[in-house]
């Protein structure tokens, strides 16, 4: 098993929005951890944050959080994000990517298809973002 | 003043359990924000790590800037052994970032005035680039990498762009064949390397350039820098001083040395083992010889003060020996567990009492001393061994040796450079052909006869042989001879006299009686039992025998039994 720490909220830098490529977007996978990581108290409340455990070791989705190169000043952070309106939940976790409402669980559990079902390839927004979360 | 965001990173309790959630978690605007953001690894567990670590997005500028750093005590720099522990990728002595996929480096910086410093990262030996640490800032960037141990299987682990700079580091390529050491792209006036191991381990074919830089501006700086194990220093023309390195390919400054012995400039450059802290100079190392850099490099990869007048070059300072005591005013002091290296020049020393030395062997290296300036050093219990053309001296008061044997070697003296020799107290024995001898002065031997084998002589080279205060004699049982091989054996001052049937014989060649009267007494012979004698006198010659009786003669022949001149008569044919 993998655990997947997920952004929900897209991060903006109004200063210099070419940056937005470089920050974290609404279903960037942050980091991939191990089944059982020790997950600190901020990781685990962080609103904008969820945890997702998925079959697998973590290795095996190292692809998806991969950056683009840095060749140009628009370079993505990863080259795949996960589209999470597209991620197959049950009736009871139907709400569990969204920032606004409380989690009800520290970590939820989602099956691997539901992952590589939602899998896409991420947008370059030239001059920023906007944020959907 | 920004505000001061400091966080903790680690698996026990911490702030963040990964450094990507940390990262992920700073201010995109800084600036606007006016905050500096801290994170501080703890090493709780080791970092491994799946994709690389970015820092990147945020805006930056001086003071509002981002650490990535390791907290209090968690560094290899903070272990109680810094000193002594092998200076290469060990989790066990500090923080440790270490990455588990391939195609995977493990930190990335792309925003500016961000630095990296006191860790320790290590990419995994699987396929794809994946770079150790790639500081790539645009512009002037002021990104830093500090006191960071970098280790890598890829070619050129570490990566920097325009102005970042890379202080106090190592970096170690554990790659055998073609690859460099560092990779210096578009490098602008301000790029430095400066205090840097870059090495390729022995064991490992060497190859490629320690320093890669394929474009940019040849003013990137590189000095007191030390690159080993690479068929070139650089690739291309850069510039700095003061480095070294086994080869000397663009290796840039007058006062670099690009011929060095690797073998002789770490304390393990063993790809097996490793250690890369510098050798010091009674090791061999060559190293003490680079520039004081206050702003950049005011100390070492683990905080030890750089010299101020010349500082070791490469990341590691070999600190000055300082006079320092380790004293037991009561009781003992015990040193356990490693092995204490004494300095040359330094003593271990008992103004009082004394110093014990146990349990174990003791090794004086060649032209070392055991010396007491004062008083005596005394060696008990065990042999002492001292090799051919060592000395026990005494250069003041006596050397004493006592309770055993003392066996010189062939060829060999005891000899007293001024003064005298002596040996008292007991019998001094002479093997056979073993000489008493003194080259000046006199050698004196008292209290016992002496007594000298056939075929060996009493002989003075110069001068005079001088036997005094008893009778010397020769013993009859032979031919015994006093003989002058060549000049005169000269007898003077006193009567010489022969006892009865004593002769003063010639057995060959002749016996001359010269320049003086020669006196027969009464009843003696003047004879020649052989072949002739000749009695030469320039006016006259007498017998005295019977007064009145005088031969006028100027020379007497005489053969065998026919030749005599005997009491009041002459019988000469």
């Amino acid at each position: 098993m993998a655990e997947m720490l997920i952004s929900l909220k897209s991060k903006t830098n109004a200063a210099e929005p070419v940056k937005n490529n470089q920050l974290y977007q609404r279903g960037d996978i942050i980091v991939i951890m191990p089944d059982g990581h020790p997950w600190s108290k901020t990781e685990r409340e962080t609103p904008e944050w969820r945890i997702l455990q998925v079959p697998g070791d973590p290795e095996s989705f190292a692809s998806l959080v991969r950056a683009e190169e840095n060749t140009r000043a628009d370079w993505l952070r990863r080259l795949k994000t996960l589209d999470l309106e597209h991620v197959i939940w049950s009736t009871e976790q139907k709400d569990e990517f969204d920032d606004q409402k409380p989690r009800e669980k520290e970590v939820s559990r989602v099956e691997l298809i539901s992952v590589l079902v939602a899998t896409k390839d991420r947008e370059r927004a030239a001059g920023g973002v906007i944020d959907i979360g | 003043m920004p505000t001061v965001i400091t966080k903790s990173i680690g698996t026990t309790g911490r702030d963040y359990s990964t450094i990507a959630s940390w990262e992920a978690a700073i201010t995109a605007d800084l600036v606007t924000a006016d905050e500096q953001w801290v994170g501080q690894c703890y090493n709780d567990s080791e970092f491994t790590i799946t994709a690389t670590i970015i820092i990147g997005g945020q805006t930056t500028d001086a003071t509002r800037n981002i650490i990535l750093e390791t907290g209090s005590g968690q560094s290899f720099r903070d272990h109680a052994d810094k000193a002594t522990n092998p200076l290469k990728y060990d989790v066990s002595k500090g923080v440790g970032v270490r990455t588990t996929s391939n195609y995977t480096g493990a930190i990335q910086v792309t925003s500016r005035y961000v630095t990296v410093r006191y860790l320790q990262i290590k990419t995994a030996d699987l396929g794809g680039s994946n770079r150790v640490i790639s500081l790539e800032g645009v512009g002037d960037s002021a990104i830093v990498g500090d006191s960071l141990i970098c280790e890598g299987f890829k070619s050129e682990p570490v990566f920097l762009f325009t102005t970042a700079k890379l202080i106090n580091s190592v970096i170690i390529l554990r790659l055998s064949g073609s690859g460099n050491g560092f990779r210096w792209s578009y490098p602008l006036s301000g790029a430095l390397i400066a205090g840097c191991t870059i090495v390729r381990p022995n064991g490992l074919t060497i190859a490629g350039s320690g320093i890669s830089r394929p474009n940019g501006s040849s003013n990137a700086e590189v000095k007191n820098t030390a690159v080993f194990g690479f068929t070139d220093f650089a690739d291309a023309t850069i510039s700095g001083d003061y480095n070294a390195s086994d080869d000397a390919t663009n290796i840039p400054g007058a006062n670099s040395n690009g011929a060095l012995t690797y073998s002789q400039q770490f304390e393990d450059y063993s790809n097996s083992t490793s250690d890369f802290r510098a050798n010091d100079e009674a090791g061999g190392g060559d190293l003490k010889f680079g520039t004081p850099d206050s702003t950049n490099t005011p100390d070492d990869i683990i905080g030890t003060t750089r010299n101020a007048t010349t500082p070791w070059v490469g990341c590691w300072e070999v600190p000055a020996a300082a006079d320092y005591v380790l004293s037991a005013s009561a009781g003992s002091f015990v040193e356990t567990g490693s092995d204490a290296t004494l300095k040359h020049g330094y003593l271990v020393s008992a103004s009082a009492g004394s110093f014990v030395e146990t349990g174990s062997d003791a090794s004086l290296s060649a032209t070392r001393r055991v010396s007491a300036s004062a008083g005596s050093f005394v060696e008990t219990g065990s042999d002492a061994s001292l090799s051919t053309t060592r000395r026990v001296s005494a250069s003041a008061g006596s050397f004493v040796e006592t309770g055993s044997d003392a066996s010189l070697e062939h060829g060999y003296l005891i000899s007293a450079s001024a003064g005298s020799f002596v040996e008292t107290g007991s019998d001094a024995s002479l093997s056979a052909t073993r000489r008493v001898s003194v080259s000046a002065g006199s050698f004196v031997e008292t209290g016992f006869d002496a007594t000298l084998e056939h075929g060996y002589l009493v002989s003075a080279s110069a001068g005079s042989f001088v036997e005094t205060g008893s009778d010397a004699e020769l013993i009859h049982g032979g031919n015994k001879v006093l003989v002058a091989d060549s000049g005169l054996f000269v007898w003077v001052g006193s009567d010489a006299t022969l006892s009865v049937t004593r002769l003063i014989s010639a057995l060959a060649g002749s016996f001359v009686e010269t320049g003086f009267d020669a006196t027969l007494e009464h009843g003696y012979l003047v004879s020649a039992i052989s072949w002739s004698y000749t009695i030469t006198v320039p006016t006259f010659f007498v017998a005295v025998g019977r007064p009145g009786r005088s031969i006028f003669t100027s020379s007497i022949h005489g053969g065998p039994t026919k030749s005599r001149i005997t009491d009041n008569r002459t019988d000469f044919q």
